[in-house]
């Protein structure tokens, strides 16, 4: 009862300064404003022209003014039906993409081609390999044939050109997959499955390229192919790795398990129809980082204040002469930090979730999103996912305003607890760097790799993943806790007894 | 009448300087208590060592009756404090700052916090910002967030500082007042005596580190003055006061006795009747301040 009375105390001694009214304006103009940007900059898709009119030009200067031999003529030709190729395509604004940049080269090609095989039926003198290595034609093939051959041979072309102008109209994605089943080697176990996979997405008769399950299926040849073999000890161990071979075994299955539920997840989004991701998530996904870092910094600054401001003012006098022992007054402060990381949070991210929903829509937020459990994929709330999300990445900002309340206490320095504290904060990472060129073992059992719980969250398991490569250390949620936990207790008794124990002399 | 505050041989050593050696007294219920001594005597230490701001090496402090090392917030329940300037918030209102101290020591009269407030005349400043206020002012709300919880004595240290004559005036009239209708008792201290002295029931002087004497103020109330008698023969006279047993002093030659004034003619017909020659009577002129400053003397040099 009393300890609530004292944290009130500390919490209203904070909220009353000019300092906490500033920091939590920049906190909302952050948490508003961040959607906004999103939405302006982060997601102007960045689409190139399939062709454009410099392309065009270039074809067009090519042109021979007075054309005399008949292979001047056919270039001239052929120059003229490649530039009247682009510009439909420029009218029709076609976009880059492999799917597109496959189709209209096989569509020029065969174009070409014809009008190539017209000559060649007309007048088989004709040299074509100039044409052939300007254009990157393989024409010079048809010397050898007969003309009923070459004939025969149009005529063919003409079919697959009919069809090829069929599908640009149509814009019909269905051919490129096919297309991509044809010159897939089939020899791995890989190639299979993504083989099946194309011909999955043919029998769904997905026809759109920007079909968000066409995305997934390029997701998931993308996962097929970072799945890493496991190799023997003996072949790994000749390699001169920094991480032990156990810990290359466990990360690797971890990563290969992490591919697994990500290709699953894709899989059912395709099979269910079920666009799980989408650009209001991922913001506000990004977003709570950002005010995790924000408030991490206007955390520092009052932990770093909240003991040390006392002496430097000379009001702890009045304050240890209250009917509370010292470790109490101690506590309520570190409670007040605490009150006021979960308050920081929780506005943000109500302020952050309220205009993700007016900029991208509500309705975007509340899709849930998907978690793997052993192989069933099961769909999830997204707004508790998020929330989780918050408070896993809040732990280390505990953390590090402990380590400011702790040089506040110790140091009786406002300057110095927020200083060093923010130098831990920017510096973790060099930190561990200069720790691994030191060959010093113990990285896991600091609290360096521990600052950024970000890598925790479920969907960033893939970060976490490339830090145990980067700091050649394996760890767990479970295992950062608890050495966050034994550095948080150590820091704590030792305040509490700088506290308790000190004359106040100022 | 009980005491509310106790301290027996107290010692505090601060780095070699040996601060306070073994202090002890006792203040009663609803007394005033001044404790008086030059800058650096040791007053503002004692009251850090009654109020838990420093550790005593040795000692036993009782604050209404509860030992302030093992029941400190028994013994806390009773005290209202200032300790040099008292510092308050400065970006909150007086009464923020007031509600502060309330939260941590609860007193549920509502009318007496506002009867307190207007008292130290902070009334129609209270809802101000503290950085505004004067250090008079200042020094008010630091005395009225240490009564507000209705202590059973009241700590104050160098409460004057600051303060200008007539504050100092008004300050007097309200602890007298206090401590009057409410019992509460006063321990306060100063390096100017004349400034207390006046409201003081007893005063201790400190100097040192020791305390040097303890003057119960009633007795000098009650009149009694040092008459230095010139006489001849000195030691008939002796005899005489000897056989009727009054305390007596001899020094240059002179007869010192402490009585009051309506009895230095009794004294006068005592000797002239014992055929002693009476020469001169002479009141001897020595304030509580000349005492003070007398018994400090040659330590500090510092008073005021």
């Amino acid at each position: 009862m009393k300890l609530i009375k004292l944290t009130y105390n500390e919490i209203l001694k904070q909220i009353k300064k000019k300092g906490f009214i500033i920091s939590i304006c920049i906190l909302i103009l952050f948490s508003v404003g961040f959607p906004f940007l999103y939405k302006t900059f982060a997601y102007n898709d960045v689409n190139y022209p399939l062709y454009d009119e410099i392309d065009k030009d270039y074809y067009k200067n090519q042109i021979i003014k007075n054309p005399s031999t008949s292979e001047e003529k056919l270039f001239n030709e052929l120059l003229n039906e490649k530039v009247s190729i682009m510009d439909s395509a420029i009218n029709k604004k076609e976009q880059s993409t492999s799917f597109k940049d496959m189709l209209y080269s096989e569509y020029i090609n065969t174009s070409l081609n014809i009008i190539v095989l017209d000559k060649l039926i007309n007048d088989q003198q004709i040299n074509t390999t100039n044409v052939d290595e300007w254009f990157l034609l393989t024409t010079a093939n048809y010397n050898s044939y007969t003309k009923d051959e070459l004939i025969k041979e149009k005529k063919n072309l003409e079919k697959d050109k009919t069809e090829l102008k069929n599908i640009i109209d149509k814009n019909d994605y269905t051919w490129y997959l096919k297309k991509q089943i044809q010159i897939m080697p089939s020899d791995s176990d890989n190639d299979k499955k993504i083989i099946s996979l194309l011909k999955e997405l043919i029998s769904l008769n997905i026809t759109d390229e920007n079909d968000f399950r066409a995305q997934e299926a390029s997701k998931i040849i993308e996962y097929y192919n970072q799945k890493e073999d496991i190799i023997k000890e003996q072949e790994y161990n000749k390699q001169n790795n920094n991480i032990s071979y156990d810990n290359y075994v466990k990360i690797t299955k971890e990563k290969n398990r992490e591919i697994d539920n990500n290709i699953l997840k894709s899989y059912y989004a395709i099979r269910n129809n079920y666009k799980y991701s989408n650009n209001a998530k991922n913001t506000l996904n990004e977003i709570i980082t950002n005010n995790v870092t924000l408030i991490s910094i206007i955390i520092v600054v009052l932990a770093g204040g909240i003991v040390a401001n006392e002496f430097q003012k000379g009001t702890i006098r009045l304050l240890v002469i209250r009917p509370s022992k010292r470790w109490k007054i101690l506590l309520s402060k570190f409670l007040a930090v605490l009150s006021l990381i979960i308050m920081f949070g929780l506005i943000t991210y109500i302020l952050s979730f309220i205009t993700c929903g007016i900029t991208f829509g509500f309705k975007e937020l509340f899709i849930s999103d998907l978690s793997v459990i052993g192989t069933q994929v099961i769909e999830t709330s997204y707004i508790t996912n998020t929330i989780l999300s918050l408070f896993i990445q809040l732990i280390p900002i505990i953390f590090i305003a402990l380590v400011a309340f702790f040089l506040s206490t110790i140091t009786n320095s406002t300057a110095l607890s927020v200083g060093l504290s923010i130098f831990v904060l920017m510096g973790s990472n060099l930190a561990i760097m200069i720790l691994l060129i030191l060959k010093l073992p113990f990285v896991d059992l600091t609290f360096l790799p521990y600052l950024n719980f970000n890598q925790f969250v479920p969907i960033n398991k893939m970060d976490l993943l490339s830090n145990y490569t980067i700091y050649q250390i394996y760890y767990t949620l479970a295992k950062a806790l608890l050495v966050l936990g034994i550095w948080s207790i150590i820091l704590y008794t030792i305040s509490n007894i700088v506290f308790t124990k000190k004359d106040i002399k100022n | 009448m009980k005491n509310v505050l106790e301290i027996k041989n107290v010692s505090k050593k601060i780095g070699k300087r040996q601060i306070l050696k073994n202090i002890s007294l006792e203040v009663k219920e609803g007394e005033i208590y001044g404790f008086v001594g030059p800058n650096g005597a040791g007053k503002t230490t004692l009251i850090k060592v009654m109020l838990g701001l420093y550790k005593s090496d040795s000692g036993i402090i009782k604050i209404n009756g509860y030992d302030i090392k093992h029941n400190f917030e028994n013994a806390m329940d009773s005290v209202g404090a200032i300790i040099e300037n008292p510092e308050m918030y400065s970006y909150m209102t007086g009464k923020d700052n007031i509600d502060l101290y309330l939260r941590m020591n609860p007193n549920n009269d509502k009318e007496y916090v506002k009867d307190i407030i207007e008292s130290v005349k902070l009334g129609n400043r209270i809802n101000n910002k503290v950085r505004t206020y004067s250090l008079g002012m200042r020094q008010r709300l630091g005395i009225a967030q240490a009564l507000v919880s209705k202590p059973k004595i009241l700590i104050l240290d160098e409460p004057t500082n600051g303060l200008d004559p007539l504050g100092i005036k008004e300050l007097r009239d309200l602890l007298k007042k206090i401590s009057r209708e409410q019992n509460i008792a006063v321990f306060i201290s100063s390096h100017i005596l004349k400034e207390i002295e006046l409201i003081c029931d007893r005063i201790a002087i400190i100097d040192n580190g020791t305390i040097l004497e303890v003057k119960d103020m009633n007795d000098i109330k009650e009149d009694k003055l040092q008459v230095s008698f010139e006489l001849s023969p000195l030691d008939k006279a002796e005899e005489i006061l000897k056989n009727k047993n009054v305390s007596f002093e001899i020094k240059e030659n002179q007869l010192k006795i402490s009585i009051p004034k309506e009895e230095i003619p009794k004294y006068n017909k005592l000797f002239v009747k014992e055929k002693i020659d009476v020469y001169q009577i002479r009141k001897d002129i020595k304030s509580l301040e000349d005492e003070f400053i007398e018994k400090t003397k040659g330590t500090k040099g510092q008073i005021k």
